[in-house]
């Protein structure tokens, strides 16, 4: 499929923040974009068979009341849209969350969705550690390979992370999931995540703040589905398309200016057009 | 039953569910609360209940195991049962504190999750049910009952919460909460008063019963109005009396509040003074008068100050072509074009009085109110860029008295934080700069100013005209978001007085951010069709003012006041017009384009309410259902008469000599002390809270350096919009120098301008060029938060003398500079209170207030042998600039890039003068005696010329780093470039005689550090004079070394790392 056949479905409303800025980075790989309100998405799901990609992208769905993504998975649930979704991928769609969209993923239970059972919530992300709401740039590492993340194996790469809600746990000591669902915890772990926190200075993954900015168990960062096609993570990669947000820019523009070779890769724009790609 | 139950009071047929969620141990709230109020608890666990009131036929019970409550990795819930005793394991606690909000004030997340919990059960909302959520915290360890009061006073502010304390044995017996119903009597009453005949001591009566915050002069035009036989005449035509309704008297003097009126800042003001060389250069202007001996300035502040020069600036960019100023005054916030297809504006509000009565939601519905600002210009077509903030308080680690009844400015800084952080992080805009400001007299009344910065097309795809803001007779008045309720009764009335003990504190409300949310999208996409002939906010004065303001557009209003929904019955007239309910706006459309609208407002989950429409008949008729409820006639309700006269007096301050003692003999420890300083201390953990990065437009954050950990002075941005367009972006600084203003206000204003415009510079900004044509747009902001001005009002008289003189040296400073550099204050706030009065008992002892608050306390023996005392914050000017930049991509931060690079300092005039500095605040710590010393103006040309040569390297792209050096000088700015690069300095000062510790800590406006390349070394030193060029040293790969004449000292990184991040640590680490 060339790249300006595909069809990518952002959502957006309800206080979705980060729908613009995953236009754009979308739009810079000559793919096809339309923003769909949370709401109308709702009320059609026979559009989601037009599109490729449903990106589910960061912000403060429902003002995080009642916790984050809580509200939206209610409604989710309701209008039969997580078994929607769940077909979507299984016919061959990309879902993809980043932030608020993994919470909600994660919340519905379509990530991990250990065995393809996506009808109960295996693990969440909870308040982080850090006792507050925290924007840094974080060191990620790979776990497991993934299309949408060729050529960033074995490297340490940075991407902006801003939540508060972002410690992935499988339960907690007052939480109704019990110790019994820890047995998925070696599964999960050996297919299903997708990113860690990474020490830049060893490169392994880290439960160390502020490398680790939430305090996840392991330092998972971001998970996916048995196929892959359903995916996401906390931090921001649509941020990262444009070479002005890396906060070292001018450190870096400085140094290109003297000769001296950094490295350039945007790893933003190298996950989305991987995404085009897998449709190619 | 064992546990705790909900339940109403009244008779009713409907019936309370409730889920319990829960736990989450609070680990972070447990350390904070042992640190913060010396106790030993082990643990405090948290817990949330839904209660939702309801009718009898509607069952929920199927929820407990299913979204939207229960997280199944984080909680368990239960259903009408206390959760405690549900859950296999015993909870250990001994108390459990838990309140709800006080009845009347919106529960966002209560609403939220009755919605829910109905959507989820399959339920049908009839519109009469009312959630609520309780947040309960369960105590592990022992308090006694003062702890116990401290620790709930600490967790649930009581001017917003209603709280309990339930022990452990009450709860094992069984404890019933009654839920905060509003229940009032739905009786619509409307009261009249006959003003005509009332006595002038019948006036002042009726001033402090309805707490009107009015003069004997502005009481007596009110009962004019009714004295006039024609009026009198017209109301009984239309079925009114004589009499003054209460409608119209809570509208008449909310509307001409300080607040919304502004009548200080038009007031005529004559002056006491002897004339110096700044009253001289204003009377040579023509800005003041010599009239018998004293100096009068007749067209008032706002006019003379402000509105003229700004003008004339708009006459000469029109003139040289390429005016950016698209709207200045008129509108909610001003508006500057990016370039012919974009604008941008700016715009910056207050929230003191309700910030320091509950700081989270005082600054929440604050910042969110200066949002709606920028929803509310023009059409309504700008969507939001970017939020900053500026907090006054007290030191956040201060130890000592407070006046009664008044919050530890930790409580203060930490609850104003959240508050912003929530109102940026909910409505998804990026917090992109902030200042932080301490001082012991804003203990008293701390200051918060939050800003916003626009953006929109000028026209639509096709060709539809954003600018105008044009409705006309006919057209429908529409009003988005919240229902109203009686919160908020009075904040424009009462934030027009002064701090005390006494402020009714009626004015406190929560914020609904998600429907603000909401709106907003509604909002920008009804505007951007056109569908809109105005939008305005609904802040103070709530539908009051904003129809009543829309309403001179068109020359007339009628207006169903019964139309507006309401939270609950019982709500009278009077308070639907004057409510401040939040997240509200005001819509104005064509009637042809009403079913469009609505339809949108559905698609969107807006509560949309068409309340009336315009005329043109000099009329404002409220009504309620059929009846005519009020009635003004515009002309007079918003005549500038009768216009207030202040009173000043002013005296210049002899600057203390403290020569002798400033010379540094530490430099490590001299440093660390400064980088200590909290107006100089990093901001990291008020950045790292608040989302900087959403809208994917950031390049400079307003954190920077290797580990994002040092402050940032100017931040820059790039609209979407602009992405495969243009090269251009945002630049936005802010500065403020209130310390100075001790010594001289116009000194004061006079720091802060140049401060802005080398914040920007800094970054590669230019000034306007009048003699060439672009698109150099500034939009600047200024905001006075002026200490009580009318010394007619204020407890020492001379101190309100001395304050309303200070304004007008302010405003001279502000006129003169926008004079020279062509860049006018665009939009403002005018905050004339802030002042406070405490009685104080008999064991006040002026010794134990601290030296530095001890000789701004005035107090005052009362006739019953009470005392007073009366605080003025210092007269604190902040200005705010938003700055076209055409290439980002030629922009520079502070932080050092490569060893091996020169630094030099480039000034407009040497270091010198140490007044309002913070090493200055320092050395007075160390002998624990106030005094300010010196301060030397800069010359604007030699401004000019810098700016014009620092553009120039920019231009060529010549700088490999560029700091403005301004709070903690010289030294600090370095040490920032040092720490942010990870590198280090070999400093080699030459002081030419003058003091080091002047030339290292000066905080002289117009100086930079840079560094550059060494291959760029002739081309660079060609462009600058050798008065303005200093080379001071190299970068190097490690160490900071500073040589002097006067000494050589190796300073300790990481040792000076920690001084400077120590001071706002709390926590988050």
């Amino acid at each position: 499929m060339l790249a300006k056949n595909i069809k990518v479905l952002i959502i957006h409303g309800l206080g979705i923040g980060c729908h613009e800025e995953s236009k754009q980075a979308y739009l810079q790989s000559g793919v096809q974009v339309d923003l769909i309100h949370f709401n109308q998405l709702l009320e059609s799901k026979e559009k989601l068979a037009n599109y490729q990609i449903i990106n589910i992208a960061g912000g403060f769905m429902h003002g995080d009341l009642l916790g984050s993504a809580m509200c939206a998975v209610n409604q989710l649930n309701i209008h039969g849209l997580t078994d929607s979704f769940w077909d979507f991928s299984e016919k061959g769609g990309v879902i993809y969350g980043q932030c608020n969209g993994f919470q909600l993923l994660v919340k519905s239970g379509l990530l991990p969705a250990a065995d393809g059972n996506y009808s109960q919530q295996l693990v969440t992300l909870a308040h982080n550690d850090c006792g507050s709401y925290r924007v840094a740039y974080v060191p990620h590492r790979l776990k497991n390979k993934h299309f949408a993340f060729a050529g960033l194996e074995d490297q340490v790469f940075h991407l902006w992370c801003r939540h508060g809600e972002g410690k992935l746990q499988f339960n907690d000591q007052f939480s109704t999931l019990g110790q019994a669902k820890t047995q998925t915890v070696d599964q999960i772990m050996a297919e299903h995540v997708l990113l860690e926190y990474a020490n830049p200075e060893t490169g392994k993954s880290t439960e160390e703040f502020p490398h680790n900015p939430n305090g996840s168990y392991l330092g998972i960062a971001g998970l996916k589905s048995s196929n892959g096609r359903i995916f996401g993570q906390m931090a921001h990669p649509e941020v990262s398309v444009f070479d002005f947000t890396d906060p070292q820019v001018f450190e870096k523009k400085e140094a290109l200016k003297r000769g001296v070779k950094t490295q350039e890769k945007l790893v933003g724009k190298t996950i989305i057009n991987n995404l085009v790609n897998y449709f190619a | 039953m064992p546990g705790i139950s909900y339940k109403i009071t009244h008779k009713s047929p409907k019936i309370v569910s409730y889920f319990e969620v829960g736990f989450s141990k609070e680990a972070n709230l447990t350390k904070e609360v042992n640190r913060f109020l010396q106790l030993s608890l082990s643990t405090i666990w948290k817990s949330r209940t839904y209660c939702f009131v309801h009718e009898a036929d509607v069952n929920l019970a199927n929820l407990e195991n299913g979204k939207p409550f229960l997280d199944p990795a984080l909680s368990s819930c239960s259903f009408n049962s206390s959760l405690a005793l549900k859950i296999s394991k015993d909870l250990p606690f001994d108390y459990i504190i838990q309140a709800g909000l006080k009845p009347g004030t919106s529960d966002a997340e209560g609403m939220t999750a009755l919605e829910q919990a109905f959507s989820a059960s399959g339920s049908k909302l009839i519109g009469n049910e009312q959630g609520f959520l309780i947040t309960s915290y369960y105590i592990d360890g022992q308090l006694d009952e003062q702890q116990r009061i401290g620790l709930s006073k600490f967790l649930f502010n009581p001017e917003l919460f209603e709280s309990q304390i339930i022990t452990k044995a009450q709860f094992h017996q069984g404890q019933s909460v009654i839920l905060p119903i509003v229940e009032l009597e739905n009786l619509m009453e409307v009261q009249e008063l006959p003003i005509a005949d009332f006595s002038d001591q019948q006036l002042l009566e009726l001033n402090s019963k309805r707490k009107l915050a009015a003069t004997i002069e502005e009481l007596k035009y009110f009962q004019s109005v009714y004295q006039n036989p024609e009026f009198v005449q017209l109301r009984e035509s239309l079925g009114l009396s004589s009499k003054a309704t209460d409608v119209e008297l809570e509208t008449w003097f909310g509307l001409r509040s300080e607040h919304c009126f502004h009548k200080e800042f038009n007031a005529r003001i004559i002056l006491d003074v002897e004339v110096d060389s700044v009253f001289q250069k204003a009377i040579d202007q023509g800005w003041l008068k010599q009239v018998a001996g004293q100096l009068v300035l007749e067209r008032g502040m706002f006019k003379t100050f402000i509105k003229d020069p700004a003008y004339a600036v708009n006459d000469r960019l029109t003139a040289r072509g390429c005016n950016w100023i698209a709207s200045m005054f008129s509108d909610n916030s001003g508006v500057v074009y990016y370039d012919q297809d974009f604008m941008y504006c700016l715009k910056v509000e207050t929230h003191n009085s309700p910030s320091n009565i509950e700081p989270v939601q005082g600054a929440k519905t604050g910042l969110n109110g200066n949002f709606r600002d920028i929803m509310g210009t023009m059409q309504g077509t700008f969507d939001i860029l970017m939020g900053f903030f500026c907090y006054c308080t007290g030191n956040p680690n201060y130890q000592g008295w407070l006046p009664k009844g008044v919050k530890h400015p930790y409580l203060i800084l930490k609850g104003i934080t959240r508050g912003i952080r929530e109102a940026g992080n909910e409505m998804q805009i990026p917090t992109l700069n902030g200042l932080v400001f301490s001082d012991p007299r804003y203990i008293a009344k701390c200051l918060v100013y939050a800003g916003a910065v626009g953006w929109s097309p000028v026209k639509s795809v096709t060709g539809y005209d954003y600018r105008t803001k044009e409705p006309s007779p006919g057209d429908q008045v529409l009003i988005a978001g919240q229902a109203v309720g009686i919160d908020g009764i009075h904040g424009a009335t009462e934030s027009s007085l002064s701090a005390s003990s006494e402020i009714s504190l009626g004015h406190v409300q929560a914020d609904f951010s998600f429907i603000q949310v909401k709106v907003k999208e509604f909002i920008l996409d009804a505007s951007r069709q056109g569908l809109f002939t105005a939008v305005t906010d609904l802040g103070a004065m709530g539908l009051g003012s904003a129809s009543h303001e829309i309403a001179r557009s068109t020359n007339g209003l009628v207006m169903d006041l019964a139309k507006h929904p309401v939270k609950y019955q019982g709500i009278q007239p009077w308070q639907i017009n004057c409510s401040e309910t939040q997240d509200r706006m005001l819509l104005v459309s064509h009637p042809k384009n009403l079913v469009k609208i609505q339809e949108l407002a559905k698609f969107y989950e807006i509560e949309l309410s068409n309340v009336g429409h315009l005329e043109n008949n000099n009329l404002i008729q409220l009504k309620y259902q059929d009846k005519l409820v009020g009635l003004f006639q515009i002309n007079y309700l918003f005549s500038s008469e009768p216009r207030k006269v202040l009173q000043g007096k002013w005296q210049k301050l002899i600057p203390a000599n403290n020569k002798t003692v400033n010379e540094v003999t530490d430099l490590n420890k001299d440093l660390a002390e400064v980088l200590k300083h909290p107006d100089v201390a990093s901001k990291e953990w008020f950045f790292r809270q608040k989302d900087f990065s959403v809208k994917g437009g950031t390049i400079i954050a307003p954190l920077f350096g290797k580990k994002l950990n040092i402050d940032s002075d100017a931040t820059l941005q790039k609209p979407l919009d602009t992405i495969d367009r243009d090269l251009g972006a945002l630049a936005f600084a802010m500065a403020c120098s209130p310390k100075l203003a001790d010594l001289d206000p116009y000194y004061s204003v006079q720091k802060s301008y140049y401060d802005l415009l080398g914040k920007i510079l800094a970054i590669g900004g230019v000034l306007p060029d009048l003699t060439s044509p672009s698109w150099d747009a500034w939009a600047v902001c200024g905001n006075y938060c002026q200490p009580n001005s009318d010394a007619e009002y204020t407890m020492d008289r001379d101190s309100g003398l001395k304050n309303c003189a200070d304004l007008v040296r302010e405003g001279i400073a502000v006129a003169e500079l926008v004079q020279e550099f062509n860049i006018p204050i665009i939009s403002g706030k005018d905050s004339m209170k802030c002042s406070c009065t405490y009685e104080v008992d008999a064991s006040f002892d002026l010794n134990q207030v601290p030296y530095n608050l001890r000789n701004q306390i005035k107090i005052k023996t009362l006739a019953n042998g009470q005392r007073k005392i009366e605080i003025h914050d210092p007269a604190t000017y902040l200005i705010s600039g938003a700055v076209k930049i055409n290439d980002y991509r030629k922009c520079q931060n502070p932080s050092f890039k490569f060893a091996g690079d020169l630094v030099y300092l480039l000034q407009v005039a040497p270091a010198e003068g140490l007044a309002g500095s913070a090493w200055e605040e320092v050395l007075n710590d160390r002998v624990q005696v106030s005094s300010i010393g010196t301060y030397a103006p800069i010359m604007t040309e030699d401004f000019k010329a810098l700016a014009g040569k620092l553009a120039e390297c920019f231009t060529q792209e010549l700088l490999a780093s560029c700091a403005y050096v301004h709070a903690g000088g010289l030294l600090t700015s370095i040490y920032k470039s040092v720490a942010a690069s990870e590198l280090g300095i070999n400093l080699k000062l030459n002081s030419k005689g003058r003091k080091l510790s002047e030339e290292l800590f000066s905080e002289r406006p117009g100086r930079f550090v840079v560094s550059i390349n060494p291959e760029n070394q002739a081309t660079f030193e060609k462009i600058f004079s050798k008065e303005e060029l200093i080379p001071i040293g190299e970068v190097t790969s490690s160490e900071f070394l500073v040589n002097s004449e006067q000494g050589s000292w190796q300073l300790d990184l990481t040792s000076l790392d920690n001084s400077y991040h120590q001071t706002y640590n709390f926590g988050a680490k």
